[in-house]
């Protein structure tokens, strides 16, 4: 389970400082397909990297299970990304130089395991999101589709807990874009793996088990899932007092749930 | 897990090839000066070595301090004669005379090693002032110690013959009969061709350069004379060759060679030498022995300079050191140049590949995993020009070891060796020495000075957020 408990993060850009959030609660249940969505400058891309233990919050807590971000060196948050986390990027997130093969190969580099073994597990991996015929090929001989299946691939490498994504069909057309969602799905569903999808596009919202919305900084309280199956997943919304909220599907505040004082930039 | 780096690295260089190559060319440059000049110095050191190892180091040579004796030294030839000197013809007794006075006036003193005050009291022959110089180096080949000694002393004399029609002024040299044999190694080149070696029971004899024979038109048996004093020439030298290493006694084609007490007969002042030679006995302490005869000589009252051969090759590799480390330096500095190429092109490239850092951070990669992939490409780019470089030194320095040998002589022995009243044979090969040593020490520092240009660049990189690095474009 991924715990995110009053999670803030400020960025000083000269004299100003940006709250990109403001105490973000929420939980994430194993095996859950949850999309975080909000306009830009939401926080919801900061909200990503704290999850993905890219970088560390100002304030308050992210657990991997038992593992809180926020107390991890920088030796720890590699450990973490690099057996618990798996990240699928926008675009160009592969090494130019490395096969597709061996850039599935990179993550299983950094944990130590031997050539062959890893050689194995890659062609599986690659095998399993469809680019088998591939693997000798450079990124910029494979289309955008064949990129973000490879980064997906790779990002299994590790066989993580999480899987991050973030905006994976950004650069896609509309089909290439709906295939790597449903292998998103299909990995999700099959392995039971946690993912996230950060996206700003509406239409895969339909996709996921839930979906989590942010707005300057908070969690919107309309973030409820209102998918086909109208399965109820609990959000996890801070209020101003760092108290936790489950709020139901049934639950019809519109406004962002963190009315944190001064919920207003001050910037 | 190296290997996996080294795979890496290697591509990203791959990728960049052109700036890539460049680099490592700065680095090529560097190495291959360096190289190449320590190749060219450690083989001048060496070539001097041998010469001084054909000689022997259990010789001590001897030629008396300069002023102390007239014609103490080689003469050198005037400026309005020929080198090797030459057969005048056409000119007044006076101005010959007057010709001759001049060449030895010209005479180089023996100035190396001298100003060392003798100190201990070795055990030494008993001498006194009233000995001439001859005599005191008899009281010393007296000494168990001392296995054989021989002298020489050159005088410029005039020569007539009838063969001729003017009258010749050369080189003269009287010495001791043994001489060439027992001190073979100076006497290279001094053959006899026709006739016989003069020996101590004669007097008015002389042996004559190959050149000397040919211009008088005398043969065996002829008769020459020498400052008007008759001499029957008793044998022809061969015609000097070319031979390696060693010194000889000077230009032979152009000298006669007579015994000194005739020399003597001619020019007075007995016992004078300019020029001797001392061997000790073998397991002699050489520095003991050198030390004692400048004491023994400085006791008759005859200061004179004397040296063995390894103070003068320690001397000469002395100077050869200074000189090869002055051009190391500037080749240095050629390597720093490479070297801060080296660090520009690893700042560059952790800039350019800011956003794979980003990825690969994101992937797992730990702060030291991203140092030690741009360590290694540094490294690797200093290791490749470090090889390129040593193979570029070691064609360099062939060639222009090749090229010294074949138009200079060497210079400094040469010098040194005539101060020593000697004459280098001809210039020392130069053959560049490339020990295995130099081959690693060259590959080993720009191992290393890749490595450590890539430290701080790689650092900054190593240490970039994952955040900022993946939101670079």
């Amino acid at each position: 389970m991924i715990e995110v408990q009053s999670a803030s993060r400020t960025f000083t850009m000269g004299a100003t400082q940006v709250h990109a959030l403001r105490g973000v609660n929420l939980k994430i249940e194993d095996g859950e397909f949850v999309a975080i969505m909000g306009p830009s400058g939401s926080g919801k891309s900061t909200l990503m990297y704290l999850l993905g233990a890219l970088d560390k919050p100002n304030g308050g807590s992210i657990f991997h299970g038992d593992q809180d971000v926020a107390t991890c060196n920088s030796n720890g948050l590699a450990d973490l990304r690099g057996r618990r986390i798996g990240f699928v990027f926008q675009m160009f997130s592969l090494m130019p130089t490395l096969s597709a093969l061996e850039n599935v190969e990179l993550p299983m580099v950094f944990q130590r395991m031997p050539h062959a073994k890893r050689r194995v597990r890659a062609a599986e991996l690659l095998e399993l999101v469809g680019m088998a015929d591939r693997a000798k090929h450079l990124p910029k001989e494979l289309s955008g589709g064949e990129q973000q299946r490879v980064a997906i691939a790779r990002a299994l490498a590790n066989d993580p807990d999480l899987l991050l994504a973030d905006e994976p069909t950004g650069n896609l057309d509309s089909e290439t874009g709906l295939q790597i969602i449903e292998l998103l799905r299909q990995l999700n569903l099959e392995r039971g793996m946690t993912e996230i999808l950060v996206t700003h596009d509406e239409a895969l919202t339909k996709h996921v088990d839930r979906t989590i919305r942010l707005l300057d900084g908070c969690v919107s309280a309309k973030g409820k899932d209102e998918g086909e199956d109208g399965e109820q997943a609990p959000i996890a919304v801070a209020s101003s007092d760092g108290q936790e909220a489950n709020l139901s599907s049934g639950a019809s505040a519109s406004s962002p749930s963190c009315s944190s004082a001064g919920g207003a930039a001050h910037a | 897990m190296l290997r996996d780096y080294l795979r890496l690295s290697m591509k990203s260089l791959r990728r960049r090839s052109l700036r890539s190559w460049l680099t490592i060319l700065g680095i090529v440059v560097g190495v291959a000066a360096v190289v190449a000049l320590i190749a060219i110095g450690e083989g001048m050191q060496r070539s001097v070595e041998q010469q001084f190892d054909t000689i022997g180091y259990n010789t001590i040579i001897l030629g008396e301090a300069a002023g102390t004796v007239v014609g103490s030294t080689w003469p050198s030839a005037p400026t309005d004669l020929p080198a090797g000197g030459s057969l005048l013809e056409g000119r007044s007794p006076e101005e010959i005379e007057a010709l001759r006075a001049k060449s030895q006036g010209g005479a180089m003193g023996g100035r190396f090693l001298e100003g060392r005050s003798p100190e201990g009291a070795t055990q030494t022959p008993v001498v006194s002032d009233v000995m001439s110089s001859m005599e005191v180096l008899e009281s010393l080949a007296e000494l168990p110690t001392v296995a054989v000694t021989g002298a020489q002393r050159n005088e410029t004399a005039m020569i007539t013959s009838e063969g001729l029609a003017g009258i010749g002024i050369l080189r003269l040299v009287g010495m001791t009969a043994s001489m060439p044999n027992d001190f073979p190694l100076y006497f290279e080149g001094y053959g006899i061709a026709e006739g016989r070696a003069f020996t101590d029971e004669d007097l008015h004899v002389v042996v004559l350069g190959p050149g000397v024979a040919a211009d008088m038109v005398v043969g065996i048996g002829d008769e020459i004379s020498i400052q008007g004093t008759p001499f029957e020439v008793i044998g022809i030298l061969t015609e000097p060759e070319q031979v390696s290493g060693g010194f000889t006694v000077g230009e032979t084609k152009f000298s006669l060679f007579v015994p000194i007490p005739a020399l003597e007969s001619l020019f007075g002042n007995q016992g004078a030498f300019s020029l001797a030679f001392l061997e000790v006995t073998d397991g002699t302490n050489i520095d003991i022995a050198v030390q004692q005869v400048r004491d023994t000589f400085t006791q008759a009252g005859k200061p004179i300079s004397a040296t063995t051969a390894s103070e003068l090759s320690a001397e000469i590799g002395a100077t050869l050191s200074s000189v090869n480390l002055t051009l190391s330096a500037i080749a240095g500095i050629a390597l720093l140049v490479g070297v801060l190429g080296v660090m520009n092109t690893m700042y560059m490239s952790v800039l350019e590949r800011t956003r794979e850092i980003g990825i690969m951070k994101a992937v797992g990669a730990k702060d030291r995993d991203v140092l030690g992939l741009f360590l290694i490409e540094s490294s690797l780019l200093g290791l490749i020009g470090g090889a390129l470089g040593v193979l570029l030194g070691v064609g360099i320095s062939g060639l222009a070891g090749r090229l010294i040998s074949a138009s200079l002589t060497f210079g400094t022995v040469s010098q040194v060796a005539e101060s020593a009243g000697l004459q280098a044979a001809e210039s020392a090969r130069l053959v560049p020495a490339f020990s295995p040593w130099l081959i690693l020490a060259a590959l080993g520092l720009s191992l290393v000075l890749g490595a450590l240009a890539g430290v701080l660049p790689a650092w900054r990189g190593a240490k970039l957020p994952p955040v900022k690095a993946l939101r670079y474009e």
